[in-house]
């Protein structure tokens, strides 16, 4: 395993976040990246990232097999609750929660276009970028939404294995208050700037 | 609340030990060669890993992960590329 990139993210009284990116190294041509983002609810005492939603059984990203229609199965849903903080349960918040990263994905391409970071200069184009499969962290500018699927393996290897101007992309708490749950750690979070 | 900061400082130096082990290793052995096996790596160890409060995060730190298809080849060119831009 080769470790790119980690980080301590954020660190409260309350709520702690770690990312750790890395690749397993093969010694061929493909391989596979491993991009975790941990966040830690200290007064609960548990460890949190995309889970499944309270009414699912289905995980974040994965797919639900059919009984009736053997080898047929529904779409993988990306559905997801972000532990105590945000949740996306239905396909109206799916649909907009992609459109804020979108959103925020052209305006970090305007913010970055004068970079010289060749991994910021291939990784800003919003057409390359994956709005499924997410790793998510806190961070004390906003909730670090961590992209892990691009145009291609290349790209992926490019844009996803550290951090960068490009990925994860920074939405500000304030900005997700559609999707928050309300609470304590909701609300230290929206103290934030 | 003072046992559950405690617990979590100790998961993120665990964490850090871990990252650092990794990363030595990985630079050890390549300074080192293919064929050294004899590096001892116990000491950045963590007796955190063994107990009761380790394997419950172990088994967490394991989940909370994404897997995605790397080229091995790019992910070598694309890492020395950001250092040299810092």
């Amino acid at each position: 395993m080769i470790q790119t990139d980690v980080g301590l993210t954020y660190a409260s009284t309350t709520l702690m976040s770690v990312v750790d990116l890395g690749y397993v190294r093969s010694g061929g041509t493909g391989t596979w990246a491993i991009i975790r983002g941990l966040s830690f609810d200290l007064a609960a005492k548990r460890m949190f990232g995309m889970e499944k939603c309270p009414d699912s059984h289905v995980g974040y990203g994965e797919v639900e097999f059919t009984v009736d229609k053997p080898g047929l199965y529904q779409p993988r849903n990306y559905l997801f609750q972000f532990g105590p903080l945000l949740r996306v349960c239905d396909h109206e918040a799916n649909a907009k929660f992609v459109a804020l990263l979108t959103h925020k994905s052209v305006l970090v391409g305007k913010q970055t276009a004068a970079s010289k970071d060749p991994r910021v200069r291939r990784c800003r184009e919003a057409e390359n970028r994956g709005y499924e499969d997410l790793v998510l962290y806190l961070t004390f500018n906003g909730l670090a939404v961590h992209t892990t699927t691009f145009g291609s393996t290349a790209d992926n290897s490019y844009c996803s294995l550290q951090r960068s101007l490009a990925n994860p992309l920074i939405i500000p708490y304030r900005e997700l208050e559609a999707f928050m749950i309300p609470g304590p750690l909701t609300d230290e979070l929206l103290r934030q700037r | 609340m003072v046992k559950a900061m405690r617990l979590a400082i100790r998961a993120a130096a665990a964490i850090l030990t871990l990252s650092i082990a990794a990363s030595t290793a990985c630079l050890a052995r390549a300074d080192a060669g293919s064929d050294d096996e004899t590096t001892d790596y116990s000491r950045f160890w963590s007796h955190f890993w063994e107990d009761k409060d380790g394997a419950i995060f172990a088994k967490y730190y394991g989940m909370h992960a994404r897997i995605s298809a790397v080229s091995e080849r790019w992910a070598t060119v694309a890492i020395p590329a950001r250092e040299h831009d810092h």
